[in-house]
């Protein structure tokens, strides 16, 4: 589901095909093909047993072209649509076109410079190209040799600043030109008819043309120290390296590539008959250069690498639920472990008490229940309106002139409630928050009282009621005595209606008057 | 890159999975987050459940002295009808006993329904669930002293209950005679009769 760690590569010459199949970075096995319509058959046979391997293809051309550009410097979408259109500019008709960052300038305008590579001509590369797209394979790059020979340099540490590389491949003499390890330039002289003793003049030639190439181009200047370096596959390398030394003059070294080979992972003998199978093997070992191929051509790769990643993302999700349940489950675990040590901890404590329990007298309930029962009872006043009634008693002996017409006696923990208010069933003593300092129920009583034998005398009618409101307070058990109604409204906010000749009629307004009387509790009384 | 419909094809079975992938991730984790949450819900309640015992044990000895102090107290409540079912029958023949003693005029009575009660007065009423029944009591009277008689004698033969509130009136300008066997004043009380469930039997309610 998530691929396979299996890798075809492919190397396109003009010549032929070579395609190795590598497992991990170990070259499995590697065939052939040449340049004619029977090994395209093969080809396309070959590539329908790796349907699903993905395909990463090198190319080793003589149509290759290098251009070196700067650009301003920019970044993001801005430097992708600049670079797109170099490109365009650079080589119009080509399929096969990258654009490879060197560095930037070290100059005023930083500018980004690039080195701008296309394959001119990939006729050569069309049977193989027919099989690759009609066979669905995933192919993952088109790159070119001389770009993954980069690699060579860097990792045998080769450290001039002018180095032109010389290897010879199967296709013919490949000249690579490097500025500071860079790529700079690279061409491809085939090889066909070049007998061994006619191999050093044969380089000799071509070098110095390459050199004429690089002076007229302006990458090298006349006086610059230009170091030749021939990879040796076998001992005649030694020889033409003295050869072009003695007479070019110009520094040439040879390096062991069956070493690096070697130490690449790839057996000696393979690279000594295929030496692109080295460069083969630098791009299993995952160096993997800047990309030719348009993108309707990685497709196919593109989308199975979507798909691989988006079963890796839902493996990953999976995971992830199920690495999170397993921490809540494992919580869950720890709580059920918790929960059974504590229901264990109550059962003892629970069995402890049992034991002493069984010396208890007999209960019908707990003993707290036994208590709040008992409290209960006592916090139910017993009261009465006697209290009440004797304080109005005691105060009708000093004010004889005053009939109680109405008495409205209640207990209640509002001290605000009102004689009209409704019964302090329910909505007040039931309502009131319990333990708060009002809690404890009081005696209110409202009372209408009247002026016996009224005759209109409202200024002694008032001072009547005044006088019975005072000796009502005078009481040590009441607390607070309001006059809610005045025997007559003298307030200047109220109406005042009557006659001068009240006193003489046989029926007069009666004096009525109305008082709340507030008795202190018992709690207050006793403190007192 | 622009995707075609092939393309799309290729990519419904990966889209599905990661979304099966996510919609079990999901409940699975949910169903774990709740299972979590109910053991923790579980525990909570269990030390709770601890404290309790913990509790109840550390206070065994004073519970002793309670149940000592308390117990005969209560078994007098049970017995007057304070805990438990209310006796209404009893109640009514103790108020004729009264207005029968008193040779007073006629006491009218009503009881309406029980109901759940949470005074403000009662700060702890343990596991007990308190009741009440409003009464109404419409009696008229010589004078005063009869509605003091009357709630006194039910006070002394009763279970607790609470007088919240009496109303005694005498009609405007009528002089009070407590010579003549008139009823010179009327009064209407409204009383609390409170009474108490036992835990257990509390449950069925």
């Amino acid at each position: 589901m998530l691929g396979s760690s299996q890798k075809l590569i492919l190397c396109i010459t003009n010549q032929s095909l070579t395609a190795g199949l590598w497992h991990g970075s170990k070259l499995q096995s590697y065939q052939v093909f040449e340049n004619h319509d029977e090994d395209y058959t093969a080809f396309s046979v070959f590539l329908s047993k790796h349907k699903d391997v993905n395909v990463y293809l090198m190319v080793d051309a003589i149509e290759e072209d290098y251009k070196l550009e700067a650009l301003p410097h920019t970044t993001g979408s801005a430097r992708r649509e600049i670079v797109a259109r170099k490109l365009s500019q650079f080589n119009r008709n080509s399929t096969y076109r990258a654009a490879h960052y060197i560095n930037r300038d070290k100059n005023k305008r930083k500018d980004d410079n690039f080195l701008f590579v296309a394959l001119s001509n990939a006729d050569f590369m069309q049977g193989w190209m027919d099989s690759i797209r009609a066979e669905h394979i995933p192919l993952v790059g088109v790159y070119l040799l001389p770009m993954v020979s980069q690699v060579i340099v860097r990792q045998m540490k080769l450290m001039s600043p002018h180095i032109l590389l010389c290897e010879r491949l199967s296709s013919g003499l490949r000249q690579t030109y490097r500025h500071n390890g860079r790529l700079r330039m690279s061409r491809l002289t085939p090889m066909t008819n070049v007998k061994p003793a006619q191999l050093s003049y044969f380089y000799l030639v071509e070098i110095e043309k390459t050199r004429l190439y690089l002076l007229s181009q302006r990458l090298i200047a006349a006086e610059t120290p230009l170091q030749m370096i021939l990879p040796a596959i076998d001992e005649t390398s030694d020889d033409i390296a003295k050869s072009i030394s003695q007479d070019q003059g110009i520094e040439c070294k040879t390096v062991d590539i069956l070493i690096f080979a070697k130490n690449s992972n790839i057996s000696q003998d393979v690279v000594k008959s295929h030496p692109e199978l080295l460069h083969m093997q630098l791009l299993a070992n995952g160096n993997i250069p800047d990309n030719l191929a348009p993108a309707e051509l990685t497709k196919t790769h593109n989308i199975k690498n979507l798909c691989r990643n988006i079963n890796l993302v839902a493996i990953l999700v999976l995971m992830a639920g199920v690495l999170v349940s397993g921490i809540y489950f494992f919580q869950a675990y720890q709580t059920k472990l918790n929960i059974e040590e504590t229901v264990a901890k109550k059962e003892k404590q629970l069995q402890q008490y049992e034991l002493v329990a069984q010396n208890y007298p007999e209960t019908p309930v707990p003993g707290p229940d036994l208590k709040a029962a008992v409290k209960i009872a006592g916090a139910i006043n017993q009261e009465t309106p006697k209290k009440m009634m004797q304080v109005i008693s005691a105060a009708l002996k000093g004010a004889p002139e005053i009939a109680i017409n109405r008495i409205r006696w209640m207990q209640t923990n509002q001290l605000d409630i009102k004689d009209g208010n409704e019964s302090a069933q329910g909505n007040s003593a039931a309502q009131q928050v319990a333990g708060t300092p009002e809690s404890a129920l009081r005696q209110i009583g409202f009372i209408n009282a009247e002026i016996r034998r009224f005759k209109g005398d409202y200024r002694a009618a008032l001072a009547s009621a005044s006088r019975f409101a005072n000796q009502l307070r005078a009481n040590p058990s009441v607390e607070q005595v309001k006059i809610l109604q005045e025997p007559v409204n003298v307030s200047s906010l109220a109406n005042l209606q009557g006659s001068t000749r009240d006193e003489n009629t046989a029926q007069r307004t009666p004096a009525i008057f109305k008082l709340k009387v507030v008795l202190k509790s018992e709690e207050s009384e006793s403190l007192e | 890159m622009t995707l075609t419909q092939k393309d799309w094809r290729q990519l419904r079975f990966p889209i599905l999975g990661l979304g099966l992938a996510m919609i079990a991730a999901g409940l699975l984790a949910s169903f774990a987050d709740q299972y979590r949450t109910k053991q923790e819900q579980a525990l909570q309640i269990e030390q709770g459940l601890y404290n309790q015992a913990r509790q109840k044990f550390e206070s065994s000895g004073q519970e002793k002295e309670t149940i000592i102090k308390y117990l005969p107290e209560y078994n007098r409540l049970l017995a007057q009808g304070f805990i438990g079912e209310e006796r209404r029958i009893e109640w009514i023949e103790r108020l004729r006993k009264i207005h029968g003693q008193y040779n007073l005029f006629s006491i009218d009575y009503s009881i309406g329904q029980q109901e759940r009660y949470q005074p403000s007065f009662i700060i702890n009423a343990g596991n007990h669930i308190i009741n009440r029944s409003v009464m109404e009591l419409k009696l008229d009277m010589l004078h005063e002293g009869d509605l003091i008689h009357l709630i006194e004698d039910l006070h002394q033969e009763t279970p607790p209950f609470l007088v919240r509130e009496c109303e005694i009136t005498r009609p405007i300008g009528a002089d009070i005679d407590s010579k003549k066997m008139t009823a010179n004043l009327k009064a209407v009380c409204e009383i609390d009769w409170i009474t108490l469930r036992d835990p257990e039997l509390g449950k069925g309610l």
